[in-house]
């Protein structure tokens, strides 16, 4: 469905409000009442039993909900979101139906719990938040159609809409769309800088004039913009009432604003670095510049909204231009206005038929209080059993300690424990350690907010091991390569089984490439505080699949996100390809260092430190 | 679905549909994003073509020229977007490695381009024979795979007579002469300093006629090029080297007899000093050597230099030179001579006082000797007290003035000013002093320092790091030894 043609949609039609306006030849009088500015009393006429199946409800979501918004959140991309639900909240307020305006819709509220319940089991089991929002915006969407009815189909479907796009993407795809889109505008910029002639050097996200170097972006941030810009255009589509063409043509924009804009930011940076020497690709002018251009594009988005409404005028304009030339090329007399007007009378007849044969008047509050005390006992006994499953599954999750501050049951070690030079052996295999340092970046960081490295040399090529910590689940860091001007030539999975014999791990090995003939090898492997270790969600299947092992290696006793996940790296730069020898010695090397980090990571010690 | 009559009767008020007036507000969104997607295009339009590659070419060859090794590098790795895998874009980034001091990088990089087992890039081949050619102990598979980079160089290049000259060492030593002579040939109709070698290899196949021919064409071109450019040492040495043979190889000249006029006699010592250099330090012919150089002059300063660096190693070399030495003040010629090399001696020793004593003298009775001012300015240097390096200094001063172009004498000056912390005086030295002597690590050291006080600290970096890929490296080499044979063993043969 779309906001036209819910706006548009032949529910059954009803004596036309007069209080409210004109009213559509189509919803027939059941009025949005955002249209005269009336104020809805939402709990007027709810059964006790539906305020109990709200009551339950929300209990059975609160958790995972709270889980989730926290997990979001610590991505600087969703930052967003409290604001944008704030505004959904307020738009669905403003256009809550009147409760004169109820027609029943029990199937479709029935279908939608129906589908959230199993969700949201599965989202418990499975251990996702975002399943269990999925499930909750479905629970709304059943609770809404509960309540209101066909009135409520038709005015809050767009609203409920837009609570889609406060989740992100699945299996990791919107941070795969954000990288992808930011390698595309870098590499935009790039050929801009070319054509005004700044010589210049774009290796990823990184920016390289002769004699100085700009870091972009941190390598794998993305186009942080997009999701901000794209849901609050989809927030004003709604708002507005704009048409479903209109609408989507918008939400498009949004992207390619969002993409453009970026281009223009990195461009003007980098001329702007260029010839005054001042950068902007970090610190207070970085966040001004990021704010006007911010602005630059809600007003493009305006003007996209002139635009995109001429277009459909035009277009519409050309359809009835066709239309008549069609009808006088026929030597049909009618126009298209006198088309329309025919096919109108004859939809509206049919519709009158259709009321004559099954008439229905909009419910007085009294009558829906009056409904529900007549309500047969056995559907009364339905839905309390359906509060009583709902509430069955938050004590689940109240008894087994999920919430947004502890979520696994183990906190992030400390950086004074982590910081430490003499974590990792001087010596590892033929590797001397040359140099360590620490790096606390701000908690948004996709690099991670603490990473603590050590440099080995071998006399051949280094090797340099980190930990890096925490990230919101699994973090790619074939992704952060990409950013720096790598090219992964290979990723392999490979499994191990930890010295414990108890836990199976996989390790990430990436072959990269620049143009420029550098090689590099990169092995990773990511855990979270209490020492689980996470399975790489490349695809739908593996994500699946590894959130269902982790939830059987901990077992029920323990509910929680990858919130607080650490990843272990050990990364090899070279001028010449490995050989093989080489490449296992170095991945003999990671399965060490990983082990002792791990160790040092969830040991009670540590715990002790915080 | 919407149609202009369904938003009509919507009943929930939609905004003001905008009138001709508010369609223009769509014009800006219209216009910007035109703009932008037009310049992303022309960009991508641009950078597809040829035109963005040679002007990023251009500026990294000018940035070559500049020896700005490290602005050259960006612009090599922006050809190596522009065009992968470009064998020509691979090697201007293995040339700026080099330069870099990243000569694993180079390294790699002309492998790829040039590999082992096919025909690839000629440079890089070439440029990998090159190095080969540099090392010491090769062994027969490596001399295998020069040849083949040289071969694949020809047959990409036909022209490098370079490449044919070195061909043409590695087949007299791989015992293909008459292949080699063929290389020689093709090398000296462009490269006539190469007309000597080609007369050791024909007197080596006993061709006396050919070897005889070809030793008096290169003698003429050197006395030519002499004649135009007096002051080149270097052809100098080639003319004496180039007489000396036709005089062998005719017969007709006795000894050093033939040679005993005063022009010849500087071109004979060069030749002598020449010798000397290719010997390694242990060969007992190197005194007999220096003995002979000293005979014609003893205040020559290519003599002076080299028995100065001949006094201080221990063993037979030392001792004969010290032999030698003790004659000078007997015979009554060049007692100066003599403290310098027991100066120089001493300090080998590590016996500052008495190095200090006979380097004063040599200063003393040889004041315009760059070798004896270098010698005391180092030694002066040495110390920490500012009077004495600002002594050192003036010494130093002196040596510039007498000879600019002298490197040993700028990088002592060089060192001297860094201690002193005049960075950009010492900068300026010491860069003059790389110029002329790059495989030099202490220069190398001092100059990162100096870089590193003057806040550059990416290209101390580079210098750093050359210099230790400089210590790392091994101190003799093929040319050396190929060096040894074409002016000992090939010359011998054709005494012979």
């Amino acid at each position: 469905m779309s906001v036209d043609s819910l706006n548009d949609s032949p529910v059954a039609p009803s004596v036309p409000d007069e209080t409210a306006g004109a009213a559509s030849p189509i919803d027939h009088g059941v009025p949005c009442p955002g249209a005269s500015g009336d104020a809805p009393d939402v709990r007027q006429g709810l059964a006790w039993t539906d305020r109990l199946l709200v009551g339950a409800c929300t209990f059975a979501y609160l958790p995972l909900l709270a889980v989730q918004l926290r997990t979001t959140l610590r991505h600087s991309h969703y930052e967003f979101i409290p604001l944008y639900i704030g505004c959904c909240v307020g738009v669905a307020w403003w256009r809550w139906p009147r409760r004169e305006a109820y027609q029943p819709l029990n199937g479709l509220a029935t279908l939608l719990l129906s589908v959230s319940l199993p969700l949201l089991v599965l989202a418990i089991i499975a251990y996702s938040p975002w399943l269990g929002t999925v499930s909750a915006i479905l629970t709304i969407g059943g609770l809404i159609v509960r309540f209101t009815g066909r009135a409520g189909v038709r005015c809050l479907f767009p609203v409920w809409c837009l609570l889609w796009f406060a989740i992100p993407l699945p299996f990791r795809f919107d941070i795969k769309l954000i990288t992808s889109l930011q390698v595309l505008t870098s590499h935009s910029a790039s050929v801009v800088l070319d054509l005004f002639g700044y010589k210049h050097l774009m290796s990823g996200n990184v920016l390289e004039f002769p004699g100085r170097k700009m870091f972009i972006e941190e390598a794998c941030s993305g186009v942080q913009s997009l999701f901000t810009l794209m849901a609050f255009t989809a927030l004003f589509v709604v708002s507005f009432r704009r048409p479903v063409i209109v609408g989507a043509l918008l939400v498009i924009s949004s992207l390619f604003w969002a993409c453009l804009l970026n281009i223009a930011r990195v461009t003007f940076a980098a001329i702007y670095g260029d010839s005054l020497g001042v950068d902007l690709t970090q610190g207070r002018g970085h966040e001004l510049l990021g704010y006007v251009l911010y602005i630059l594009a809600i007003l493009m988005l305006a003007s996209t909204d002139r635009l995109a409404m001429l277009l459909r005028r035009v277009l519409l304009g050309v359809g009835t231009f066709t239309v008549d030339l069609f009808r006088v090329l026929s030597k049909n007399v009618q126009t298209s206005e006198e088309v329309r007007h025919g096919v109108w009378t004859r939809l509206r007849g049919a519709r009158a038929n259709s009321d004559d044969a099954e008439p229905h008047s909009p419910p007085s509050p009294a009558d829906v209080v009056e409904r529900a005390r007549r309500a047969p006992r056995f559907v009364a006994c339905r839905w309390l059993t359906v509060c009583g499953v709902y509430f069955a599954l938050g004590l689940v999750q109240v008894g087994a300690g999920v919430s947004p501050w502890h979520s696994s049951g183990h906190s992030m070690p400390a950086a004074s424990v982590l910081f430490d030079a003499e974590l990792l052996p001087a010596r590892i295999g033929g590797w001397t350690l040359e140099k360590f340092h620490t790096e606390t970046r701000n908690t948004f960081s996709d690099y991670g907010e603490h990473s603590a490295v050590w440099r080995y040399e071998n006399g051949r090529f280094p090797v340099l091991c980190a930990i890096d910590y925490p990230f919101v689940g699994w973090h790619d860091l074939g992704a952060c390569f990409r950013g720096e001007g790598w090219s992964v030539e290979e990723r392999q999975l490979e499994h191990f089984r930890a010295d414990d014999g108890n836990r199976d791990f996989s390790v990430v090995v990436n072959r990269l490439r620049k143009p420029s003939g550098e090689f590099g090898y990169l092995f990773y492997s990511e855990f979270d505080s209490s020492g689980t270790p996470l399975a790489p969600t490349s695809s739908a299947k593996t994500a699946v699949a590894g959130a269902m092992r982790r939830r059987f290696q901990k077992g029920l006793s323990t509910f929680g996100v990858d919130a607080d996940v650490i990843q272990v790296q050990a990364f090899a730069p070279s001028d010449f390809p490995l050989s093989d020898d080489e490449k296992n010695a170095l991945r003999r090397m990671f399965l060490q260092i990983r082990a002792v980090l791990l160790r040092k990571s969830i040991s009670p010690e540590n715990e002790h430190s915080r | 679905m919407s149609t202009p009559d369904n938003d009509r009767h919507e009943d929930a008020p939609r905004p003001p549909v905008p009138g001709d007036g508010g369609y223009v507000w769509g014009l800006p969104a219209f216009l910007i994003a035109s703009l932008g997607v037009g310049l992303v295009l022309a960009g991508q339009h641009h950078g597809e073509g040829m035109e963005l590659f040679e002007q990023y070419l251009k500026q990294a060859h000018a940035s070559v020229e500049a020896e700005d090794y490290a602005v050259a590098d960006v612009y090599y790795r922006k050809l190596s977007y522009l065009k992968l895998d470009d064998p020509g874009i691979q090697y201007g980034l293995a040339c700026t490695a080099e330069q870099q001091g990243n000569l694993r990088r180079a390294h790699s990089l002309m492998k790829r381009i040039a590999p082992v087992d096919s025909t690839g890039f000629a440079a890089a081949h070439f440029w990998q024979a090159q190095k080969m050619a540099e090392r010491s102990g090769i062994t027969t598979d490596e001399m295998h795979e020069l040849r083949h980079h040289l071969e694949s160089t020809l047959a990409l290049d036909v022209h490098n007579a370079e490449a044919h000259a070195l061909l043409a060492v590695v087949l007299v030593k791989m015992k293909a002469n008459e292949l080699a002579l063929s290389h020689l040939r093709t090398a000296c109709e462009t490269l006539p300093r190469y007309r000597v070698l080609l007369a050791r290899v024909h007197a080596r196949d006993g061709d006396i006629t050919q070897a005889t021919h070809q030793a008096r064409l290169a003698a003429d071109h050197y006395q030519r090029v002499v004649e135009r450019t007096p002051e080149n040492a270097i052809a100098r040495h080639k003319w004496a080297d180039a007489e000396l043979l036709v005089g062998r190889l005719a017969k007709v000249a006795e000894g050093e007899k033939y040679f005993d006029n005063g022009r010849i006699r500087d071109s004979l010592i060069s030749f002598y000093c020449h010798w000397w250099d290719t010997l390694d330090g242990q060969d007992a012919k190197r005194p007999k050597l220096l003995q002979r150089a000293m005979r014609y002059a003893p205040n020559h300063p290519a003599v002076i230099e080299r028995a100065s660096r001949s006094s201080p190693r221990a063993g037979d070399d030392g001792d004969n030179t010290r032999m030698a030495v003790d004659e000078l003040p007997a015979a009554g010629r060049a007692p100066g001579v003599g403290h310098l090399i027991l100066g120089a001696a001493a300090i080998a020793d590590e016996d500052w006082p008495k190095a200090l004593l006979h380097t004063e003298q040599a200063v003393r009775l040889l004041p315009n000797s760059i070798q004896a001012l270098n010698n005391l300015a180092w030694l002066y240097g040495q110390s920490e007290d500012p009077e004495r390096l600002n002594e050192a200094l003036k010494l130093a001063d002196k040596g510039v003035k007498l000879v600019p172009w002298f490197a040993e004498m700028r990088e002592t000056r060089g060192q001297i000013l860094a201690k002193l912390k005049r960075w950009k005086d010492a900068l300026t030295d010491l860069e003059i002093a790389l110029g002329e002597l790059p495989d030099r690590p202490e220069i190398r050291l001092t100059l990162a320092n100096v870089y590193e006080a003057l806040d550059r600290r990416d290209v101390a970096a580079g210098h750093r790091e050359r210099a230790r890929a400089l210590a790392a490296r091994p101190e003799q080499s093929f040319r050396h030894e190929q060096s040894e044979e074409t002016v000992g063993h090939l010359l011998e043969s054709a005494q012979d």
